[in-house]
């Protein structure tokens, strides 16, 4: 058994206490039924946390249920399909996919600045940025007041910091402050990432703001298949809304209490609240604006700024693009290979996406 | 101790006594003369292969001919750290380095499709291949009728086909004939790598190609660094000689019968031969016709290009790049991050111009 999967199944035994409780709490306590359901997610690759979050623990849950559904690990195989692993480079890390994206044409937030922790970092400018010193002075005289701090590695959000320089120092988005030293310290010291991408923050667009009632930049997932034939289907579409108090929009198993809403790729209006658990939500939580029927501004140039990007990263063949909608039309937040699986109703208009692809993609 | 010095040093100790007996017969030399080479090569960095390889082990070299080189290991400590990991791959793969210099606008030679094993393939009209009928279909149909098969992670010249379509037939220079379900069969039976490119095969300026009497590609290497205030320095340029019957002039630490020679970085003309001391011009191998003074078409252009993908591919920081001269003007072939310093060149010059642009902590 190789590493990887010995990584796999020691993570999803130490979930399996933890999701059985967690499933006892939240549809009552029939343990045997939990515990069925729970083998039965196994069988269709879903991790335990995973099948949980996507409410398929429920024992009220009919079996077939699983068959509308698409786990993790089954979409990571058609993602491999579709997507040769050496192409995985220019997405995998945040500054390199914005420097393909600059020459490429696709508009995305200005990079201000690439930080590295063993090779001299570099400027928009191309000046060459080494040591503390440098940094320093270049985050106090020349950046822009404020920035974006994304570790180039990042994913659901993770490690990005909002900063705004005021009288010499930096504040967060918790209040916090810092001083430039204190900042690269914290990129120096970064156990998980090695490089940064300093950034220019964006804002949505006045009508998502004021849906959600957050300053988090909220954007959309589109996820773009190419087709042999040479054009773009945009597979799935689904709108990322704050729900709580953080700045960014992932969805992490809800822990951030954010919400996800899926919009119908033709015309680019939520259709629906996605996840069991917040169906019966139709408004927005925070500002009572409904969030279903809400129409999402720039859609058709969203969805032509995806389609062109898609063929600019061919041969790449599935991407999940994060767009943001702002005032001035959408741009590329970044684009993931290995999205997570839609939490579509039904799965299989999805899947026909890959039909030509992938000539029988697998399903559960 | 990290696994790679483990390895490093048990492949270093592998190598002596071999080494040793090669040099000794090579160089007629004592045990004791070529052990002593050994020691001095070896504190410089050269692995004993590499020392035999690029004659280092020759009891008679003046030892200011030690000096004036640089180790691979030397030089690709330099390059590590200047380039972040995670950027190489732009470089490193082919496939990737062609569509970003395209989308950059720096000249390379068109690119027609990029074959995958494992996942479908893609053609420069957009079109996705992914069943072995539609790549045959490719090769008989769409491709133009002359091309280059590379694959898309290959190092030193390994695993390049020259192709010319004749009628449903495939030919290389040297003869042999392949169908269009044979090229299909070839990449997909070739572990080596997992994508193979297809592109355009060019040629030589004519002048070149009079020059060197062979229709076989020639490229400068010439290689960037990149300084603190944002510009590019060339460290040096060498013009790469195919010597034998060879269609690629990788080098290889002159296993191949290539030679590289020196370019005057200011005008573009080819310089003497140091190892000769300087005192016959060197004349090519094959026509016969002076090299030492021959002034590289397009000069200018050639090193303006290569500064100018340099500071394209920032952060970035050394790469070597092979350019081609062509009819129309110099064009990128590849860039190499982990580049040698031909035995040709003095590295003294490289290394102090590399010292003193080294972005440094105040």
């Amino acid at each position: 058994m190789d590493a990887d999967r010995i990584t796999r199944h020691t993570r999803i035994l130490l979930q399996i206490p933890v999701v059985v409780a967690q499933a006892v709490m939240r549809h009552g306590g029939h343990l045997p039924a939990i515990a069925r359901k729970l083998v039965l997610s196994l069988k269709h690759r879903y991790e335990p946390r995973e099948a949980f979050a996507k409410e398929l623990l429920d024992p009220t849950l009919p079996d077939s249920e699983f068959s509308k559904h698409l786990s993790r690990s089954n979409m990571s195989r058609i993602q491999r399909q579709c997507n040769p692993a050496a192409w995985e480079a220019l997405l995998a890390d945040k500054s390199v996919f914005y420097r393909y994206c600059t020459v490429c044409g696709i508009p995305i937030p200005t990079v201000y600045a690439t930080f590295s922790k063993y090779s001299p970092g570099v400027t928009q400018s191309g000046k060459l940025l080494a040591g503390r010193q440098q940094w320093v002075s270049y985050l106090l005289e020349e950046c822009p007041p404020e920035i974006v701090l994304k570790p180039n590695h990042g994913f659901y959000g993770f490690g990005i910091m909002f900063l705004e320089r005021t009288h010499g120092e930096f504040v967060d988005n918790y209040g916090k402050h810092f001083r430039a030293e204190a900042v690269y310290d914290r990129m120096m010291s970064d156990k998980k990432s090695d490089m940064f991408v300093i950034q220019e923050r964006i804002r949505n667009h006045r009508d998502i703001a004021r849906l959600s009632g957050s300053q988090a930049l909220q954007t959309m997932r589109m996820t773009t298949v190419l087709q042999a034939d040479g054009s773009v289907t945009l597979a799935w579409a689904h709108l990322k809304l704050a729900g709580g108090e953080h700045l960014v929009d992932n969805y992490r198993y809800g822990e951030l209490n954010n919400l996800m809403a899926g919009v119908d790729t033709r015309t680019g209006v939520v259709r629906q609240m996605l996840l069991s658990h917040n169906s019966k939500i139709t408004a927005h939580p925070k500002t009572g604006i409904p969030i279903v029927g809400f129409q999402i501004p720039y859609w058709s140039e969203s969805r032509a700024l995806v389609e062109r990007s898609a063929r600019k990263f061919s041969p790449l063949g599935t991407i999940g693009w994060d767009v943001a909608v702002t005032q001035n039309g959408p741009m590329i937040i970044e684009g993931n290979i290995w999205y997570d699986p839609p939490s579509a109703p039904d799965i299989a208009d999805f899947l026909a996406a890959f039909r030509t692809l992938i000539p029988t993609p697998k399903k559960n | 101790m990290a696994e790679t010095s483990l390895k490093r040093m048990a492949g270093i100790a592998w190598q002596l006594p071999g080494v040793l007996r090669q040099a000794m017969a090579i160089h007629h030399g004592s045990l004791l003369g070529v052990s002593k080479r050994l020691y001095a090569t070896m504190k410089q960095r050269y692995t004993p292969d590499e020392a035999l390889v690029e004659g280092l082990l020759n009891p008679s070299l003046p030892d200011e001919e030690l000096d004036r080189r640089c180790s691979q290991s030397t030089i690709s400590r330099i390059q590590r750290k200047r380039s972040p990991a995670t950027w190489r791959p732009l470089i490193s793969d082919k496939g990737v380095f062609y569509r970003y210099c395209e989308a950059a606008g720096i000249p390379v030679p068109p690119l027609f499709a990029i074959f995958s094993r494992t996942t479908p393939g893609w053609t420069c009209k957009g079109r996705l291949l992914v069943r072995r009928e539609e790549w045959v279909s490719y090769f008989t149909k769409e491709c133009p009728p002359e091309f280059v098969i590379k694959p898309s992670t290959g190092r030193r010249g390994g695993g390049i086909r020259f192709l010319r379509r004749t009628g449903t037939e495939f030919q290389t220079p040297d003869g042999q004939t392949f169908s269009a379900a044979g090229l299909y069969d070839g990449m997909v039976e070739n572990r080596s790598t997992e994508t193979f490119i297809i592109q355009a095969r060019l040629r030589n300026h004519p002048a070149l190609e009079e020059l060197h009497g062979t229709k076989a590609l020639h490229t400068i290497r010439i290689a960037t660094a990149l300084t603190p205030d944002a510009k590019c320095i060339v460290l040096f340029a060498m013009y790469k000689v195919i010597g034998g019957s060879a269609y690629v002039d990788n080098i290889c630490h002159g296993r191949t019968g290539n030679i590289p020679v020196g370019v005057d970085l200011e005008n573009g003309i080819i310089l003497e031969d140091r190892h000769d001391g300087g005192n016959s011009p060197m004349v090519h191998p094959k026509s016969g016709l002076p090299l030492t003074g021959y002034r590289v078409p397009y000069w200018r252009e050639a090193v303006a290009l290569a500064m100018e993908a340099a500071l394209k591919f920032s952060p970035i920081g050394m790469v070597g790049w092979d350019v081609a001269v062509t009819p129309n003007g110099p064009v990128i072939i590849e860039g190499n991050l982990w580049f040698e310093i031909f035995s040709a060149s003095d590295a003294r010059p490289i290394l102090a111009a590399l010292a003193a642009t080294d972005a440094r902590p105040d």
